[in-house]
């Protein structure tokens, strides 16, 4: 009898025993076909949350174009450069960890919408309540913030004007919001920053409807400013550090991560210049036994960093290509030197702020 | 009677000033081994000696010490003269000067000119940051392992008056009539990266502040006190007393 399934071919990827179960897990091939081929040529824009940030290392290591939109001053360490946001991601946004944020972000950044004027005060310092961590300390004053602020979104611009790429990591689906404003926050106001106020800061689980709407307009704004942009979607493997849904971690995880998933894979479908890297299902599928975890089964290990990446460039051969020959514009001492591999990830300072 | 060893650069040619011009006291004796040029004073340690590897750039009246290399055990105390960071000069320096790299959110630059803008704090970091790649840092820490007497700092001192009207000079270029509030910022920040440093340090040595000068001002200090109308960036003897009254005051 002739069916769809016995056209496949057997040894292929449609079957879990050929593809999956026969083989050992470091040999599973071709778990991505990629929309198109990353070329010598591409610019790689980098942005979302922890995971996002070996991304733009791995691109750096395999010679490929990371495009760092603000560098860091010359002359500053590369451990000091990423306290302070820089090299991390193409830009100093510090983590994005929803749909809703880089929204916020790019609309900002676009002109599209008015950027918020909220600014959280600790003694004389003033911190930034859409990038709390970017400045340890806090910057100076008002005025340095808001300047800091638009230098970034002019960074956010210009990545978006001169990139062919941008790889997005979508993180979570819960975030704070202001009740007011409605500007969205990228960690609860008061654990790294600012004061928590009930009547003023409202929980958001954001669901399957919101952030496909948030990414697609993220998508279209940006295509408008530049159509031959393409997105390389994944969804972090991290799971929450913490949970303001009443469920239990565990099952909140399960939930954000679900929706997320299936988001980035309508919209691979939905736009031909969307793909989906299967980062989360490398570090997270049953056959891997969470080996890739560190032992508090939240961080991804180093290895499982490298086995993602290997997955991500292997159709390009990375390490079997060539030292760019071009210049590495904009010239940063980061993109350079050797790489830094601790990742910087606001929300697991979130433990420290739980309650004992 | 303290013998007091004088190790440095250029500048520390004021100190050596003030003593040929009659500055003294008599419980100071002071020795002098100075090497000229921006990165100094650099000194190898070997054998518990410090040495310079350009013997020909070395002025000392130490005997024997540009070939030999200095004992600091013979010595009561040390001052290192010319801590700091090169100066912003309108030659080949110019690249590698914070200032003319990045600039703060309220230093306003010339109109031809744009920098990236980056918070205090992080320029702050910077300045730690090429403090910290300094040869003289180096020099400072061998004579923190090899010697356990009091070691004094001089930081090299404010330029004086007629930098800042001098239309090439590269700072006036970037920031304009700014160039003496961004320079005074500028020398703050100096102040505290430095301490910073130094509390790292195994041992905490003694940082002199910028001498209090008649007409002194927060960026410069009256050209009176440079060792020549055109050479706003070294001092004369006059100021190498005062520096010598501030050595004497931590010493005695």
């Amino acid at each position: 009898m002739s069916h769809p399934y016995s056209r496949l071919p057997r040894d292929g990827i449609a079957f879990w025993q050929p593809a999956v179960g026969a083989r050992n897990p470091l040999e599973i091939k071709n778990l991505w076909q990629a929309k198109w081929k990353w070329s010598q040529d591409d610019r790689a824009m980098t942005a979302g949350s922890c995971f996002a940030q070996h991304i733009g290392n791995a691109l750096r290591k395999h010679n490929l174009f990371w495009l760092d939109a603000e560098p860091a001053p010359k002359g500053l360490s590369e451990t000091v450069a990423r306290q302070y946001g820089y090299g991390v991601f193409s830009f100093r946004t510090g983590n994005i960890y929803t749909a809703a944020l880089l929204r916020q972000w790019i609309e900002w950044a676009l002109n599209a919408n008015a950027q918020s004027d909220e600014c959280w005060l600790a003694g004389d310092r003033a911190f930034d309540p859409f990038r709390p961590a970017i400045e340890p300390n806090g910057f100076a004053n008002l005025e340095e913030m808001r300047a800091a602020r638009d230098v970034t979104l002019a960074a956010i611009r210009t990545a978006i004007e001169t990139a062919t790429i941008f790889v997005f990591t979508l993180g979570l689906t819960e975030a704070w919001v202001n009740r007011k404003t409605g500007v969205v926050y990228p960690m609860c106001p008061g654990t790294l920053a600012g004061t928590f106020e009930d009547d003023r800061h409202l929980f958001r689980n954001y669901r399957y409807a919101s952030i496909h709407e948030d990414m697609s307009a993220v998508i279209s704004a940006t295509q408008r400013v530049n159509p031959n942009l393409r997105f390389l979607l994944t969804v972090s493997p991290v799971p929450l550090t913490a949970t303001a849904s009443g469920y239990h971690v565990l099952v909140a995880t399960t939930y954000s991560k679900s929706v997320l998933r299936a988001v980035a894979g309508d919209l691979c479908s939905d736009f031909d210049c969307v793909d989906y890297f299967p980062s989360y299902e490398i570090i997270t599928a049953p056959v891997f036994r969470g080996v890739f975890y560190q032992p508090n089964a939240r961080e991804v290990s180093t290895k499982g960093v490298e086995f993602v990446m290997s997955h991500l460039f292997g159709h390009e051969t990375p390490e079997a290509a060539p030292a760019r020959k071009k210049a590495q514009p904009p010239a940063s001492p980061l993109v350079q030197s050797d790489q830094i591999d601790d990742v910087q990830c606001e929300e697991a300072l979130l433990d420290a702020f739980g309650s004992q | 009677m303290k013998r007091v060893c004088v190790i440095g650069s250029s500048h520390a040619g004021a100190l050596r000033l003030a003593i040929r011009q009659g500055w003294s006291d008599p419980e100071l004796k002071f020795s002098f081994f100075a090497i000229h040029g921006s990165l100094h004073p650099y000194l190898h340690l070997e054998n518990g000696l410090l040495f310079a590897r350009k013997v020909e750039k070395v002025q000392t009246d130490i005997e024997g010490a540009a070939t030999r290399g200095i004992d600091v055990a013979g010595f009561d105390a040390v001052v290192l003269s010319g801590w700091g960071m090169p100066n912003a000069l309108a030659k080949f320096l110019d690249k590698t000067h914070p200032l003319t790299e990045a600039r703060c959110a309220n230093w306003q630059t010339s109109a031809e000119v744009s920098l990236p803008m980056v918070s205090r704090s992080v320029m702050f970091e910077v300045v730690v940051d090429r403090l910290r790649a300094l040869y003289v840092l180096h020099t400072l820490r061998h004579l923190v392992s090899v010697f356990s007497g009091p070691i004094i700092v001089q930081q090299k001192p404010k330029p004086g008056i007629v930098i800042f009207e001098d239309p090439e000079w590269l700072l006036r270029r970037t920031y304009g009539e700014n160039a003496a509030r961004v320079y005074a910022e500028f020398i703050q920040m100096l102040h505290r990266a430095t301490l910073e440093i130094f509390s790292t340090l195994t041992r905490e040595p003694l940082l002199l502040p910028h001498p209090d000068v008649e007409g002194g001002m927060p960026h410069a200090i009256p050209d009176a006190f440079s060792v020549s109308p055109t050479d706003g960036w070294h001092k004369n003897g006059k100021y190498g007393g005062i520096v010598l009254d501030q050595v004497r005051d931590k010493l005695l």
